[in-house]
């Protein structure tokens, strides 16, 4: 078995092409850079190939990520740790992957094999070889957790659009120690990159260990709410996603995606109502922070709740518009 | 010719019957004694149905009548006006005696039917009923929804009557559908005990309507199986066997109509859930009636439920909370020395298993079949007729020692957890765990073997230093069923360790994995 490309291959359905292209100063500068770890240049192949092979991934329905799908199955097959046989697919948001076995999980690539961030459970697969006479590559891929990650939880519970995929910009506000940002990196890949933010020393020293062995991730140990101050470190991001549980949430996002959010880019936010106002219920919570990304020129795409992985929990996925939301 | 041939299946059935009726001696009378103090109850209502029973005679006469005409004789179920004219408060103290609880999502309200005289089914399948006294809880509630074609999730204990609870509407189902070709009805299960048990019930049903029905598990050989899955319209089998049928092509499954998941929790348990995927899916999913029965109901039986049913009506019998032993159970704890556990089992044998209560079935369980196999030589070295079930018998083997135990030519059984959860072993008295199983789950599972259909029963277990993590489980499910709680165990602390998840570890919670995420798609 292998990889069945879709009809979508190379890019995802629905999405707007037509963006700018990448400036000369920002290629040379990633040449350079990339000179410089000239030592993991297997790895990166294997992972590089392996990420490419995920795109345009099979549709399926919204329930797809919770096992519940029917129809053909693609992807790699073979043994894996633990004993039990487990298959790999794509999942429907590109860079995902559901790994099928006793229990469906959600996984994502692994950009450093061998060595697990916060004690996840690891997988590892055979790919067949696309070329004859070369022996099957193993790939790894890591478990992610739902009960940890909201991101997570989001993509189970049916995201639509997601604007993380490979080869992406990412800014990661409220990166914390970096749980689901190290499955940010797998999923954007070595070409794309993730800007961690994060304001608190203590996980941002796990933040920046994390970082030495993923050099897709920038880790920033910066307060949020000043965005002027690591305006250098950032180019223009794909998407901006928020964890940052603050009253004053929704400035925040606004202040970063106006510095930094390239025009129609993605807005993902999780919103834990109890941290914004616990005096009223989390519908209203919900309602009130969607009505101030709107002033802030974000247009509000899908609010999702986290049942059952989260009480009072929801992700809102939006898009910029540099140029105003029309009344 | 049709009435010689009528006449011929008669003379099979009556041929069947005396056979039958050698093996059942014993269980005819054990039935009787029972029945007597129930007949007396019942006396008075006899009387009343009989009145019923002629008013229904025309009724039959009249419905044979359309059955011509009609090309496709779709499945409807009519509620007799005697069941519906019995007063609410009857129906709900059923419930409530016999711990129902029915979720219907399509709000259907289904009478469940407490005697037989309120179900009207084909005369041949009656008549083999009603040897029974009267339907068991799984049957009575489970049998209105089957046989008006709805998907049914059944939380039961092994030997509440599952296998008729499925197999009757099966057999009904099948004689209502006007092919004969082809596998109709499938029933799958997870060892191979248990399949060859479902099989011995269901043959009872077939015979009597000219139906075929085979058995199909793994260690036997393939080419008898391969012959008689051509010829069956019912299938019992296990998923390995089955689904390494299907790769080679002998079987063709596009025929189900009739889908039966036994024991659906230890199937997934036992890892076979990729498989159980992949047998449902070479059925048609548009025609299939699908059933799922289930000792326990964790979050995988729901998602499978949820995937593969449509709008199941979910019927749970007792209390299935699964770290909860049945109040009936008596259950006595010793913490003994690893050393002196062979002459402390001949001690309980002794108390158990000897003199006035020499016929009384006991049930030994070991955790390794190395182990089990060298108290089997032990036993049968001090005299005592002892029957085995463990890894290291072949499938021969361990289908005899079932039959001497059922049949009680041996009323000593000695297996491991394979054969724990799943057989039908009817009539145990005493369980005996001779060493305590690797989870307080497991442990439960095995003392369910006695103490079942209203009978009490007693549980003796010998617990070592070696089980000590697991002494805080053991004393909640003691203090559960009200049992006392010896102090020897109690030293070992009461700590219990938080369940962990096998892919997420300890950052799991064991939450209600129903619950649908909201979603608001703005325009």
């Amino acid at each position: 078995m292998s990889f069945r490309p879709g009809s979508r291959g190379g890019s995802r359905g629905g999405s707007r092409g037509g963006f700018g292209g990448r400036g000369g100063s920002r290629g040379g500068a990633r040449g350079g850079s990339r000179g410089g770890f000239g030592g993991r240049g297997g790895s990166r192949g294997g992972a590089r190939g392996g990420s490419r092979g995920g795109f345009g991934g099979r549709g399926g329905s919204r329930g797809g990520a919770r096992g519940g799908s029917r129809g053909g199955r693609g992807g790699a097959a073979g043994g894996a740790r633990g004993g039990a046989k487990v298959v790999i697919e794509p999942h429907r948001h590109a860079g995902v992957y559901i790994a099928r076995g006793k229990e469906d999980l959600l996984v994502t690539k692994n950009m450093a094999p061998g060595e697990s961030v916060y004690g996840e459970k690891r997988i590892s697969v055979e790919e067949p070889s696309k070329e004859d006479g070369v022996p099957p590559t193993k790939v790894e891929y890591r478990v992610w957790n739902p009960f940890r990650s909201k991101l997570a939880a989001g993509i189970m519970g049916g995201l639509d659009e997601l604007f993380i995929a490979p080869g992406k910009k990412v800014l990661y506000l409220g990166a914390a120690s970096g749980t689901s940002v190290s499955h940010v990196s797998d999923v954007v890949g070595p070409e794309g990159v993730v800007y961690a933010v994060e304001f608190s020393h203590r996980p941002g020293r796990e933040l920046i260990s994390m970082a030495k062995k993923r050099p897709n991730i920038i880790p920033i140990i910066e307060d949020a709410r000043h965005p002027q101050k690591y305006r250098m470190l950032i180019g223009m991001v794909d998407c901006v996603f928020a964890d940052v549980a603050q009253p004053d949430q929704a400035r925040i996002i606004a202040l970063n995606s106006h510095m930094f959010l390239k025009d129609q880019g993605g807005v993902v936010i999780s919103i834990k109502a109890n941290c914004i106002d616990s005096t009223v219920d989390a519908e209203t919570v919900f309602a009130r922070e969607v009505q101030k990304l709107r002033e802030e020129r974000i247009k509000p795409l899908e609010q999702l709740t986290l049942e059952p992985y989260e009480r009072d929990h929801c992700i809102v996925v939006g898009r910029y518009m540099r140029s105003g939301l029309k009344k | 010719m049709t009435k010689e041939e009528i006449a011929d299946k008669k003379r099979k059935v009556v041929d069947e019957e005396v056979i039958e009726k050698k093996k059942s001696k014993k269980h005819k009378k054990d039935k009787k004694d029972k029945k007597e103090k129930k007949d007396k109850k019942h006396k008075k209502h006899k009387k009343e149905k009989k009145g019923e029973k002629e008013v229904e005679v025309p009724e039959k006469e009249s419905e044979k009548k359309p059955e011509p005409t009609s090309a496709v004789a779709s499945e409807f179920y009519v509620q007799s006006e005697a069941l519906t004219s019995l007063p609410q408060s009857d129906i709900d103290e059923y419930f409530k005696e016999n711990e129902i609880a029915v979720e219907d999502s399509l709000d259907l309200a289904l009478r469940p039917l407490l005697s037989f005289d309120y179900l009207s089914l084909d005369s041949s399948i009656q008549a083999e009923i009603s040897k029974f006294p009267k339907p068991t809880p799984i049957q009575a509630v489970a049998w209105p929804y089957l046989l008006s074609g709805k998907d049914v999730v059944g939380v039961a204990e092994t030997g509440s009557g599952k296998t008729f609870a499925f197999g009757v509407p099966a057999i009904s189902h099948l004689m209502n559908d006007q092919k004969k070709r082809g596998i109709q009805v499938l029933v799958i299960s997870p060892t191979r005990e248990l399949a060859s048990q479902i099989y011995d019930n269901l043959i009872v049903l077939t015979d009597k309507v000219g139906m075929q029905c085979c058995c199909v598990y793994g260690g036997v050989p393939k080419d008898e199986q391969r012959i008689q899955l051509k010829k069956s319209q019912v299938v019992v089998a296990t998923p390995g066997r089955l689904l390494d049928l299907l790769q080679e092509g002998s079987v063709d499954l596009s025929q189900v109509n009739y889908l039966v998941l036994d024991e659906a929790d230890r199937m997934l348990e036992k890892g076979f859930e990729e498989d159980i995927k992949n047998i449902i899916r070479e059925t048609d999913a548009s025609k299939r009636q699908t059933l799922m029965f289930t000792a326990t109901w964790p979050k995988e039986v729901r998602e499978l439920a949820s995937t593969f049913m449509n709008n199941p009506i979910k019927v749970s019998i007792g209390n299935t909370d699964q770290l909860t032993a049945n109040k009936r159970i008596t259950q006595i704890v010793e913490v003994v020395d690893p050393r002196g556990k062979e002459r402390k089992l001949l001690e309980l044998l002794k108390k158990y298993h000897s003199g006035p209560k020499k016929n009384e079935k006991v049930l030994i369980f070991a955790l390794y079949k190395k182990e089990a196999a060298r108290v089997e030589r032990n036993l049968k070295y001090n005299g005592y007729n002892v029957a085995a079930i463990h890894g290291d018998l072949s499938q021969q083997q361990r289908t005899q020692a079932l039959n001497e135990f059922k049949s009680g030519k041996s009323n000593l059984l000695l297996a491991t957890d394979v054969a724990a959860r799943g057989l039908d072993i009817p009539n145990v008295k005493t369980v005996i765990n001779l060493t305590f199983p690797l989870t307080v789950e497991d442990y439960v599972h095995r003392i369910g073997r006695t103490g079942r259909a209203g009978q009490t029963g007693t549980a003796h277990t010998l617990f070592t230093e070696q089980e000590k993590h697991l002494a805080g489980g053991l004393v909640n499910v003691l203090n559960g069923a009200n049992q006392p709680v010896p102090e020897d165990l109690i030293k070992f602390g009461t700590h219990t360790k938080k369940k962990e998840h096998s892919a997420y570890g300890s950052f799991f919670k064991d939450v209600d994995l129903t619950k649908k995420p909201k979603k608001i798609t703005f325009d």
